[in-house]
């Protein structure tokens, strides 16, 4: 899922025009799951927002099925014709996708979208996906060596692995290529890590320029 | 924003300190209301801030001493809660609202009185400032 | 036509068969070139060729290949050290193409420290390649004459050739984990093209003689020449941070205690730096010595001489 976090409110204030009707928009799926933007987010936002230090004329509160569909962002159209601002919580898709369909309308992020990542276990999400569009996850035993090492290399570990932990943050940060090492070894798979990897193709990636996806046998 | 002031309190310990220190001849004013739940474990920020953003001047939050929660530790969590809360109200510069985490004994009728009066001073001392 | 690939003079040396020494130098963090006129002096002479670091713990100073023009006009030959994390693929080749006319001819593959050790934390890291990756460009740039992606190194259909033949080399750490899979990783470079290694530096001297062994049981050392790393002791500060805070290095406890009963830590880290040219010299497989004393490069040519390995051999 992907997996964001609300602005300090005071960022989230500074954006807002003063004295405007203000519409906060959460997203029922993926910042439901990790606490940012959710029904009881809205809630907990739309309160803060009528009592903070600056005035707005209304502040009012719902939430949607999801912001990356036209369908739930359709269905809200009375609401917003009846606001001058949209706070969306959703993830940055989202904030996209209802700024297209309101485009008469300033719509702003309540959050910071960090990453596609798990959920593994209360209050604590980890990176766990690019979307590099060329997915090696076959090759090193189900762990992703650009997500999960620091350094993103095809190749490691580099010399900054130390008892299992990455230099970058010892303590806290697991050695990506560590796990993935000690995985391939429980598999009897360490010939793996004997070919060199080739560069990464990353035109599949973003570096190749926005990217769309599109399903002939699917559309009307 | 009127000047009430919400005690969510649990059922077990807080529940029974409120009522020693009623038994005690201590009374809250009448701008102090309650409101009841299992365990303060229960206790999440929509509760707290919608009260808040509805007119209540404060919230306070009492459960069970700190090693006595009945549900093993859901003052502990509640606190937690508080804690966000109140940062939440001091970054968006919510002038003259309060919420509060207090753990209650039993037996502590009178000064449980005191903190509660307590907070409605320094609520009021602000709202004056 | 000759054996040798990029007839650099420390390739010569290793190919004569010399025990050869390498020192390594810090670029400095303006435009003004001259601070390491001194460095240049305390190590002309005393080493075969210097390493040139390369936004070393990602700060900024002057490039490697910047550098190295300036200390090859000085008589010293440098190994260019290039990292992964602050270029793609592009801009290393043409750096590479850059350096080569202009006399670099020794080259390091490095991963590089990750930006958030140094002054630009908030920088965008590249690794477009890794060391590894970037190991094996570099040689098919060499001896299959082509560009990363497949083009001939020439600058028409009808154009000559004209490639640049590095002498290529890579760090190696016989310490950082997984402990038992460094020497795959050393084979693992061989086989990408690595023609020389400079091992991280050591302390704990059993350990490296136990992945030495290794190296030589598997005919390593045949196929790469390997320098040991060696950073002389200067203080019981130093002593005590790197134990405890950098990744890959491994000091033992008794070389602690060693030097907490000491009088001179100088001196005696000048001592324990000789015992350790001494054992590699006699450890089968060890080429030559790579002297990591930044800051402190006046004390190369000591150690060196009382090493008994002046005056640096010529090269055939």
């Amino acid at each position: 899922m992907i997996v964001a976090e609300q602005k300090p409110i005071n960022m989230i204030l500074d954006m807002l025009p003063e004295n405007k009707r203000v519409l906060v928009v959460g997203c029922d799926t993926c910042v439901t799951v990790c606490l940012a933007g959710g029904e009881k987010e809205v809630k907990v936002l739309t309160a803060a927002l009528r009592m903070a230090k600056k005035e707005f004329a209304e502040v009012r509160g719902l939430s949607i099925e999801r912001q990356c569909d036209g369908e739930f962002i359709g269905e809200i159209r009375e609401q917003v014709a009846r606001s001058d601002v949209v706070l969306s919580m959703a993830c940055g898709a989202g904030v996209q996708m209802m700024s297209d369909f309101y485009p008469d309308k300033a719509v702003l992020p309540a959050l910071n979208t960090l990453f596609m990542g798990s959920n593994e276990g209360a209050g604590y999400w980890l990176e766990r996906c690019l979307g590099c569009g060329d997915c090696v996850l076959d090759l090193t035993a189900g762990i992703c060596p650009r997500t999960r090492c620091s350094k993103g290399l095809m190749n490691g570990p580099c010399g900054g692995s130390e008892n299992g932990k990455c230099e970058v943050d010892p303590e806290n940060l697991d050695c990506g290529w560590n796990l993935i090492y000690q995985r391939l070894k429980s598999l009897n798979r360490l010939d793996t890590m004997m070919p060199i990897r080739p560069p990464q193709d990353w035109s599949k990636s973003h570096d190749g320029g926005p990217r769309r996806l599109i399903r002939e046998d699917v559309k009307l | 924003m009127s000047d009430s002031i919400l005690i969510v309190h649990c059922a077990e310990g807080a529940k029974k300190a409120l009522a020693r220190m009623t038994e005690e001849g201590y009374k809250l004013p009448p701008r102090f209301k309650t409101f009841e739940l299992p365990c303060t474990g229960s206790v999440n920020e929509v509760l707290l801030m919608e009260n808040l953003s509805n007119g209540a001047k404060g919230v306070v939050v009492l459960g069970c001493r700190k090693e006595n929660c009945k549900h093993l530790d859901g003052n502990l969590k509640a606190e937690r809660k508080v804690a966000r809360v109140k940062r939440l109200l001091s970054e968006a510069g919510a002038e003259g609202r309060f919420v509060e985490m207090v753990y209650a004994a039993p037996d502590e009728g009178k000064r449980l009185h005191e903190t509660l009066l307590g907070f409605a001073r320094a609520g009021e001392a602000e709202g004056k400032s | 036509m000759s054996e040798l690939k990029s007839e650099s003079k420390l390739e010569k040396l290793l190919a004569q068969g010399e025990f050869v020494v390498t020192g390594e130098l810090g670029p400095p963090k303006s435009v003004d070139m001259s601070v390491l006129d001194d460095k240049i002096g305390a190590l002309n002479g005393a080493v075969d060729a210097v390493n040139i670091t390369d936004n070393q713990t990602a700060i900024v100073r002057i490039s490697s290949i910047g550098t190295a023009f300036y200390i090859m006009a000085r008589g010293l030959e440098p190994v260019v050290q290039m990292t992964c994390r602050d270029r793609n693929r592009l801009a290393i080749q043409a750096d590479l193409l850059g350096a080569y006319l202009n006399g670099a001819r020794n080259l390091l593959c490095l991963t590089g420290d990750h930006q958030s050790f140094g002054n630009h934390p908030q920088a965008k890291q590249v690794y477009d390649i890794d060391s590894m990756q970037l190991i094996y460009m570099v040689k098919q740039m060499r001896d299959e004459k082509i560009f990363q992606c497949g083009e001939e190194i020439r600058n028409g259909k009808k154009a000559e050739i004209h490639e640049p033949r590095f002498f290529i080399g890579a760090a190696a750490n016989p310490f950082a984990d997984p402990l038992e899979w460094r020497v795959s990783r050393l084979e693992k470079k061989a086989a990408a093209g690595v023609d020389f290694v400079q091992t991280q530096c050591v302390y704990d001297m059993d350990c490296f003689r136990h992945w030495m062994e290794e190296v030589v049981a598997r005919d390593l050392h045949k196929r790469v020449k390997i320098l040991a790393g060696i950073t002389p002791i200067r203080s019981l500060g130093m002593l005590r941070y790197m134990k405890s805070s950098v990744a890959g290095i491994s000091i033992p406890d008794s070389l602690i205690e060693r030097f907490e009963n000491t009088a001179d830590v100088k001196e005696e880290g000048k001592a324990f730096a000789l015992e350790q040219i001494d054992q590699f010299r006699r450890m089968e497989g060890v080429a030559g010595v790579h002297i990591m004393a930044i800051e402190a490069e006046k004390t190369v040519r000591g150690i060196v001489q009382d090493a008994g390995l002046l005056p640096r051999p010529e090269a055939a």
